[in-house]
């Protein structure tokens, strides 16, 4: 057990104890920064919550991983332990810095690092990069001076096996396979310990990515009684298909993306737009669940597709049904010594349609999720709709399900679900959307929904 | 003469921005510095009653908690400048102050005059000791009834900007016209959220001052330092190397400077404000709410008779800002009969200020939406109608235009876009379940120009240096002006440095109002020319001589080791000619039947803007800020929660500017312009154009698209259920 973390920047190791653990690392690098170099300024500190990408930074955290991007402002140091970290000032003027300047992607300079270092991290699995990868790669980086094209076009332009990989330049990855406990901060290496300090310390937060708990820590300084953290306990990794696709709690947003692809194309379109890499990099499928928010981007399927959760406790582990872990807004069928440790995500063969409507393209919190299934044989042998963003937790809709079973299908009968359906919310009006806004999708999502799949 | 497009050279600055080795304000770090955060009041209205620091105080690292309760008087503030254009504004910059708030001194009085107001600050060893120290400080207070309603208090609106505009008999020419338009528009609070948030580091050595900051008005922050802590000008060196974004946020004195500085004096130690994404939306200037009254009135051909433009915007108290929305009503069509008024309604909300065309933006919005509901009224192409209104003469003054283009920005536009397919029937273009719009909108923009100078040195081995203190805050200043030395010089750009952001240096204005090319250009073009020719006169030879090689020649030949020449470049007195740039903009959208969101799928934006510097840059800033035009069309609007008082979106999570997947293709189309009369480089300013008219455009094509008028800002989707 050690009382410290170890983490290396641009290949050079460093420790951290004591409070200094909850310093983000944006902070770290601009205030602080290694004791060889002084503070590292080329990463910026925008928006202090995860939303521009100005900070990003490249991690891996063993040597068979690849560079992949995260957001510094939200990573506090006591989640880097045995972690690489590069910063732009780890880049040494390479084929994306130099089509960066030659296509003129940085105006006033200020969001450049941030775009420089998620558009190396692309490079470091492939040679070239398509137009859709490059959008898709960079939608969590925001520039307010360039309109963005400059800085496609330079990514497009480069040719990656001009540069070096940075994974062969950082090649170690900081040795650190015990567990660490900084007073109540606690990073175990066994389940067991985690839910045994868990029950210890009731009211403890869990902290994985961080997406989250993150901002809380940055914006409000939250200190919690006590912190766990799991992103050290290998047996949380697990990401493979048996029937079903079992998700560990350590399983990040991106590798579960990447693995459903061909599984779950669906879903896959859904975690497409569901946030920026650096934010998938960082959270969880778990994370998701576990925060509770009523538009959680996953949940919908998850509900329709009736995934289970597995709770592992003090006294070993049960499964319950997502359908019926949330029992209001962030109240969980969850007892105080136990943690999420695994999800089980059926692959659904009937038609599913899912919908996150925003009124950004990308990057956007949701006003409204929807996920619609039907099975159908002639007529509508079964159908599940769930709904997010219209209700303190993502709901399935009883009356209009029971409505649609056994009709057969039209516009018609769709239209008259909608209609149910919107009887059976109770929206608020947020900045995200009105009420009113939020019925009427309650009630257009159904018509929708047939005009997709009759077409 | 000069070539009227400049060659795309790269950025000067490009390898320091790309390897994160540019150092903007609060990356500087002195000695022994300490951190300052700000404590913002939480009423709109009232006193301060009292502030608890003792929390605070004994908190970790915390060094000092200052307030009205133990902060020395400063000295009066000098107001923020006048625009470019209105009266005083010929005064040079260094006479100026800017000061943002100059009926507000901070911590001179325990008054609060809106939420946000910076009230005390917390001065530590660490920037998160500060801000942890600002979060313990308790304030009560005394409220009093705020004014926090524009409708409601719409009666007590003044005409700040002095801006009553008339022309022939409007209200009588509107009555009797045939068709006519009359509607209200509105544009919300928005915020500039540049990316770098605004920062100083201070530094006093007994009372000379230091001050690193992200401004992009130095000169005028000089001054206002000057005066408010009582020292000579000279003693206050101002740098500013880098800015990361600005949009106008970034041109005045806000309170977190003075209190940054009166800090470091206080705790005698530099002190760096680092300010929180958060407190940017309260104490840094906003585009205010806008209500604006268009009525236009025409005969059955599409002439217009009569142009009533009207309305307000917000304001406080405790600033100068008015935002003149009826600039560009004066500017755009041939019209006999107008009247424009811009009053102010001065309310408990943070100061406003400029951002990005302040005026032309929301004034056009209101415009050239009342103008393609006028096409649609009288049966007629939006382009169409335009160009029966296309304005020959300044309709302001009646002056000639030093150079008008906008007939060939409307041709090549329409041309490349494909305008003459469009079928002029709502709702009759489809593409599957989306519908389709094409809508357009003129854009315009005034050519300012302020004094300005610089200097330039040629050392022996024909290098030169230019200095001039101005900014660069993501245009392209030091990138634009080597090349213009450099062509001026007759010299390969590879041989010019261009020093800058210092206000030891030659003083210039503000970098704003699309003026820095054509104020700075023309200092730079005049002290490069100055120079060529003394070294002309040195060996005794015809300028016309002087190439590349010359410089090193004749300096060595006279054993000289440098020889420079400084140039004041001032705009004309009276002016003869109406200087202004235009453009158009054509937009196709498509919108999802059952979740109207609109989708901005094409654009063509041609502009003539005078002489091009650069064509890399240019394209850029056109660029950025259509970018930022469709950000205003759809997504941005800062929400006003008017029984608390305050400002609630404040973070980049609710506050939405565009991401690159908002952005698809956008055609720019730069029609040639070459202008002997605006001034001696012929340029016109670009900055702002790109963004002026865009908002409309959209809110157009989003009618052809549906039948729907949005006639206010942002066009969200709730407008379109």
């Amino acid at each position: 057990m050690r009382d410290h973390v170890i983490f290396a920047i641009n290949g050079r190791e460093h420790r951290a104890g004591g409070r200094e653990i909850f310093t983000t690392l944006a902070n770290w690098l601009r205030y602080v920064g290694p004791a060889s170099a002084g503070p590292l300024t080329g990463t910026k500190i925008v928006c202090e919550e995860g939303d521009c990408g100005a900070c990003t930074v490249l991690i891996r955290r063993s040597a068979q991983e690849e560079f992949v991007p995260v957001n510094a402002c939200i990573l506090s140091l006591c989640q880097l332990d045995g972690a690489s970290i590069v910063t732009v000032e780890g880049i040494r003027m390479n084929a994306v810095q130099q089509s960066m300047i030659a296509h003129h992607g940085a105006q006033c300079g200020y969001c450049t690092p941030g775009f420089v270092v998620a558009m190396c991290g692309l490079f470091e699995t492939c040679d070239r990069v398509t137009d859709k990868q490059v959008r898709d790669g960079l939608t969590g980086n925001l520039c307010r001076c360039t309109g963005y094209e400059p800085i496609i076009k330079a990514a497009l332009a480069v040719d990656g096996k001009s540069m070096p990989k940075l994974r062969d330049v950082y090649r170690e990855v900081p040795s650190a396979r015990d567990a660490v406990r900084i007073d109540n901060f606690f990073a175990p290496t066994t389940i067991e310990d985690a839910v045994r300090f868990k029950s210890e310390n009731p009211g403890c937060t869990i902290l994985q990515g961080g997406t989250d708990v993150g901002v809380w820590i940055n914006k409000r300084h939250f200190t919690a009684p006590a912190m766990l953290f799991l992103g050290k306990i290998a047996g949380l990794s697990e990401l493979r298909e048996k029937n079903e696709i079992v998700v560990g709690a350590n399983v990040s947003l991106a590798a579960f993306e990447v693995f459903i692809r061909d599984r779950i194309p669906e879903l896959y379109g859904i975690l497409n737009i569901f946030g920026s890499p650096q934010i998938k990099y960082a959270g969880t499928l778990v994370g998701n669940i576990a925060n509770g928010s009523p538009i959680g981007d996953t949940l919908p399927y998850l509900f329709v597709a009736d995934a289970k959760l597995e709770l592992t406790g003090t006294g070993g582990t049960r499964t319950v049904a997502v359908n019926s872990f949330y029992r209001g807004y962030k109240q969980f069928d969850l007892r105080a010594d136990e943690i999420i440790t695994r999800v089980f995500v059926p692959i659904v063969k009937d038609t599913v349609k899912l919908y996150k409507v925003s009124r950004r393209k990308d990057l956007d919190i949701s006003a409204f999720t929807a996920a619609i299934r039907l099975r159908m044989n002639g007529r509508i042998e079964e159908a599940r709709i769930a709904y997010g963003g219209v209700a303190p937790t993502v709901i399935r809709l009883p009356k209009t399900e029971s409505f649609l079973k056994g009709k057969s299908p039209s516009l018609d009968v769709f239209e008259r679900a909608g209609e149910l359906a919107r009887s059976e919310v109770k929206p608020i009006s947020d900045v995200r959307g009105s009420a009113d806004y939020r019925l009427q999708l309650a009630e257009n999502i159904l018509s929708k929904f047939w005009h997709e799949v009759s077409a | 003469m000069m070539p009227p497009l400049g060659p795309p050279l790269d950025r000067v600055d490009g390898r320091k921005k790309v390897t994160g080795g540019a150092k903007f304000a609060a990356e500087h770090n002195l000695e022994n510095m300490a951190y300052a955060a700000m404590v913002m009041s939480t009423i709109p209205s009232g006193t301060i009653r009292s502030i608890d620091t003792a929390a605070a105080k004994r908190s970790t690292g915390v060094i000092a908690v200052i307030s009205h309760l133990n902060a020395p008087r400063l000295g009066p503030a000098p107001g923020q400048p006048p625009a470019a254009g209105q009266p005083g504004a010929a005064a040079p910059p260094q006479q100026q102050g800017n000061f943002a708030e100059p009926q507000l001194i901070p911590f001179s009085d325990n008054k609060v005059h809106y939420v946000g107001q910076r009230i005390a600050v917390v001065v530590a060893d660490t920037i998160e000791h500060a801000a942890r120290g600002a979060e313990l400080v308790k304030v009560t207070y005394d409220e009093t009834p705020a004014r926090l309603d524009m409708q409601q208090f719409r009666e007590q609106g003044v005409d700040r900007a002095k801006s009553l505009f008339t022309k022939g008999d409007a209200d009588a020419a509107f009555a009797s016209a045939s068709v006519k338009i009359d509607q209200i528009y509105r544009t919300p609070h928005e915020h500039h959220n540049p990316m770098e948030a605004h920062s100083i580091v201070a530094a006093w050595d007994g009372d000379h001052l230091t001050l690193y900051d992200s401004s992009q008005n130095i000169f005028a922050v000089q001054q206002t330092m000057s005066r408010l802590f009582g020292i000579p000008k000279e003693n206050v060196h101002i740098l500013s190397q880098f800015v990361g974004g600005a949009f106008g946020s970034k041109g005045s004195t806000w309170p977190h400077v003075v209190i940054g500085v009166l800090a470091a004096r206080m705790v005698n130690r530099p002190v760096k404000v680092f300010l929180t994404r958060k407190q940017l939306f309260f104490g840094n200037g906003h585009r205010p709410e806008t209500q604006q009254r268009v009525a236009l009135g025409a005969n059955p051909e599409g002439k217009l008779l009569a142009m009533i433009h009207e309305g307000m915007s917000q304001s406080n108290d405790v600033c100068t800002y008015a935002e003149r929305f009826v600039r560009p009503t004066k500017a755009i069509y041939a019209v006999d009969n107008m009247r424009a008024i811009n009053p102010i309604v001065s309310l408990n909300l943070p100061s406003p200020t400029y951002m990005r065309a302040p005026g032309e933006s929301p004034g056009m919005f209101a415009i050239e939406s009342a103008m393609d509901e006028l096409a649609y009224a009288l049966k007629m192409d939006p382009l169409q109608l335009r160009l029966v209104n296309h304005a020959d003469v300044n309709p302001e003054d009646g002056k000639p235009w030093s150079s008008k283009s906008l007939k060939e920005c409307y041709a090549q536009g329409a041309d490349k876009f494909g305008w003459s397919k469009r079928n002029p029937e709502p709702r009759s273009m489809k593409s599957g379940r989306d519908l389709i719009g094409w809508g357009m909108a003129s854009a315009t923009y005034p050519a300012h120009r302020s004094p300005a100078s610089a200097r330039a040195v040629v050392k022996s081995d024909g290098t030169v240096t230019i200095y001039t203190g101005t900014h660069e805050m993501g245009m392209g200043t030091a990138t634009v002006m080597s090349q213009l030395a450099a062509e001026t010089l007759g010299i390969p750009v590879e041989r010019v440095r261009f020093e800058y952001g210092d206000t030891t240096l030659p003083p210039t204005p503000i970098s704003a109002g699309s003026m820095t090319a054509a104020s700075v250009g023309s200092a730079v073009f005049g002290a490069c020319d100055a120079l060529k020719k003394r070294v002309a006169e040195i060996d005794g030879v015809d300028p016309a001589t002087i190439n590349a090689e010359s410089y090193h020649t004749i300096l060595s030949k006279h054993y000289l080791d440098d020889v420079e020449a400084r140039f004041d470049a001032k705009p004309p007195q009276q002016e003869p000619h109406a200087t202004q740039a235009f453009g158009a903009h054509f937009v196709e959208v498509a919108i999802d039947q059952d979740i109207p969101v609109v989708r901005v799928q094409r654009m063509v934006s041609a502009f003539a803007g005078g002489r091009i510097l650069n064509a890399k840059t240019a394209r850029s800033q056109y660029f950025g800020g259509i970018i930022q035009g469709i950000g205003m069309a759809l997504l941005e609007e800062t929400h006003f929660d008017k029984r608390l008082g305050t400002f609630t979106n404040v973070n980049f999570a609710e506050y939405m500017v565009p991401t690159n997947a908002d952005v698809r293709s956008i055609d720019i189309i730069m029609v040639p312009e070459e202008d002997h009369d605006v001034n001696p480089i012929g340029v016109k300013g670009i900055g702002e154009i790109g963004i002026v008219g865009v908002a409309p455009a959209i809110a157009n094509a989003v009618f052809h698209a549906t039948g729907k008028r949005v006639r206010d800002l942002p066009i969200t989707i709730e407008k379109l259920m």
